[in-house]
């Protein structure tokens, strides 16, 4: 398996994007479910204020790489990361344990490029904001759904908080179907409302990046539409990673595309180029629709 | 004979043998009800809740017996409810897998299904022979013993039905697991809880075995929680047991009051857990 042709050179990993303007990195990330490792030394570029796509054939470590980009992986705790994650340059995966396994694997001495620091995963969770593949609203009411992350973090005034939940519902484009009903339970909406609720909950915090796993599986064709342009509209103002099944909305929505193939990055690219010039066979095959 | 028929003929057979079974549980459960309120429907007006038991021959009624058994079950629910949430949120959350919850887990089911005399004779041995005397408060403890495995269990199964995701998502927006767990995970599965509290409630408010050691029975009006202390179960043993007619009907009374009870909590609790699924 180690013999897979990887075409995600250093060289194309350097010159793409432009690495100055990353919102978050993942370097030679492995990834461990217990003993299965699930991610292979995948490297990802994330550029700030773009869309950038994860695509790939089921099980191909897609969603493995996005939870571990908020460390959400850490509620298990037989799952466990081994690399880097840069946000902002900030390792978030220095933490004693992590560094030790690190050490080990690439049989490094201490040196000070592996400086232990604090890693304050509760902060990193407010700047790295997620969504799930199915809507997950909070049993309680549509203004508390969005109001929860802000409430943990800051004491608002009523008059400030109604203006961030005003604002959040509005990015989400769900403002004008729940403005006259914001204080009803959450759980009554509809899949695609629930949805755009996660979202407007997720960005209220204002993070810097908003991790979407599959966001659009369960939603129909408008409500899909929906979430792509209001997805579209956000990236103005945060970073987005998308893990998606469906290869228009990828071609549609994002600005670079990384082909993932079991637990590796295969090919990393812009978007375009990655669908119309792909340079691997199989990513090829997987974007022409011949397997996956 | 052809092999069409005789399967018929098995499956005739499977259901009416299953029919019956039925209609004999059935038969008794109704005739229990039955009893119950034929011979305690006659005895029941308001000397019932004002009155205190009677001397044999005299007016009375068992309103020590009905306020001693809400006193004492009110503080076995109080520890069980308290107990139950936490331990059985842990086992769902943090510890369930470790040896230790097993371990745990293990003699919670245990207990769940201990005969209630042994409870009895445990906390008279902790908290009445220490003390010298029969008191309300260990007849709370004793009901406490035998709640609470029921709402740890109920918690534990509840709390593991609630979605990963939900759990995730609250992680994901930067809460700790505690602040999670009682501001999501708790709200989310609330009916369940209530219902788990329910159950508690109905197992030990016919308890008698337990109280025989602990609170012993009062034939006076007491609420102090450190003297013994009358409830509906040991009154019903003491005059069921009497050769005195009115004694024996004010027991029936007494029974009727529990099964009324329990019923109505348990209908309660249905109605809240199908609400909550709404």
């Amino acid at each position: 398996m180690n013999d897979l042709p990887n075409h995600m050179t250093e060289d194309v990993y350097l010159a793409f994007p432009d690495r100055d303007n990353l919102a978050i990195e993942a370097r030679k990330l492995d990834f461990f479910y217990g003993k299965t490792q699930a991610l292979f030394g995948v490297d990802l570029p994330v550029e700030r204020n773009r869309i950038t796509a994860l695509i790939g054939p089921s099980g191909c470590g897609k969603s493995t790489l996005l939870r571990a980009l908020n460390r959400i992986y850490d509620l298990y705790p037989k799952q466990h990361a081994v690399g880097r994650i840069l946000l902002d340059g900030h390792d978030v995966l220095a933490d004693r344990k992590s560094l030790q396994r690190l050490r080990e694997r690439d049989n490094a001495a201490d040196d000070d490029t592996m400086m232990r620091s604090a890693v304050d995963v509760a902060g990193l969770r407010a700047r790295v904001g997620m969504v799930f593949q199915k809507p997950t609203p909070f049993p309680m009411s549509i203004y508390d759904n969005v109001a929860f992350g802000v409430r943990l973090y800051e004491r608002k005034s009523r008059a400030d908080l109604d203006v961030l939940v005003e604002r959040s519902l509005r990015r989400a484009a769900l403002w004008d179907e729940v403005k006259d009903k914001l204080h009803t339970s959450g759980l009554g909406l509809s899949g695609g409302q629930q949805q755009r609720l996660c979202v407007a909950r997720g960005i209220a915090v204002e993070p810097d990046v908003l991790l979407l796993d599959e966001p659009a599986s369960a939603l129909d064709p408008v409500s899909t539409a929906k979430l792509e342009e209001t997805l579209i509209e956000l990236k103005q103002d945060l970073t987005i990673v998308i893990v998606t099944h469906n290869l228009q909305q990828a071609a549609r929505i994002s600005n670079y595309t990384g082909f993932m193939y079991l637990g590796r990055m295969m090919e990393f690219s812009s978007t375009a180029d990655l669908f119309a010039t792909p340079r691997g066979q199989r990513t090829r095959d997987y974007v022409t629709g011949r397997f996956g | 004979m052809n092999r069409a028929l005789f399967r018929r003929l098995g499956n005739y057979l499977f259901v009416g043998v299953c029919g019956v079974a039925t209609l004999i549980a059935l038969t008794a459960l109704v005739m229990i009800l039955w009893s119950l309120v034929s011979k305690g429907i006659g005895g029941i007006d308001l000397k019932i809740f004002t009155m205190t038991q009677p001397a044999p021959g005299s007016e009375g009624g068992l309103s020590n017996a009905i306020v001693g058994s809400l006193i004492m079950c009110g503080i076995g629910m109080a520890i069980a409810l308290v107990v139950g949430i936490l331990a059985g949120t842990w086992l769902a959350e943090y510890g369930g897998d470790t040896t230790y919850g097993q371990v745990v887990r293990f003699f919670n089911d245990v207990l769940l299904s201990a005969p209630s005399i042994l409870v009895g004779l445990f906390v008279y041995e902790i908290l009445v022979q220490p003390f010298h005397g029969f008191s309300a408060l260990a007849g709370g403890v004793a009901l406490a013993f035998l709640a609470t495995p029921i709402v740890t269990r109920t918690t534990e199964d509840i709390l593991n039905l609630q979605p990963h995701a939900l759990r995730e998502a609250g992680m994901a927006l930067g809460a700790s697991r505690a602040f999670v767990i009682r501001k999501i995970i708790w709200k989310a599965a609330r009916a369940g809880l209530v219902t788990g509290g329910l159950l508690g409630f109905a197992r030990i408010s016919g308890e008698t075995a337990p109280l025989l050691f602990t609170s012993l029975g009062n034939q006076f009006f007491s609420t102090n929680v450190t003297q013994p202390m009358a409830t509906l179960p040991t009154t019903i043993f003491q005059f069921a047991l009497s050769a005195y007619d009115d004694w024996q009907r004010l027991a029936w009374v007494g029974a009727m009051l529990i099964a009324i009870a329990v019923l109505s909590i348990n209908i309660i609790g249905r109605i809240v857990a199908r609400e909550a699924r709404r």
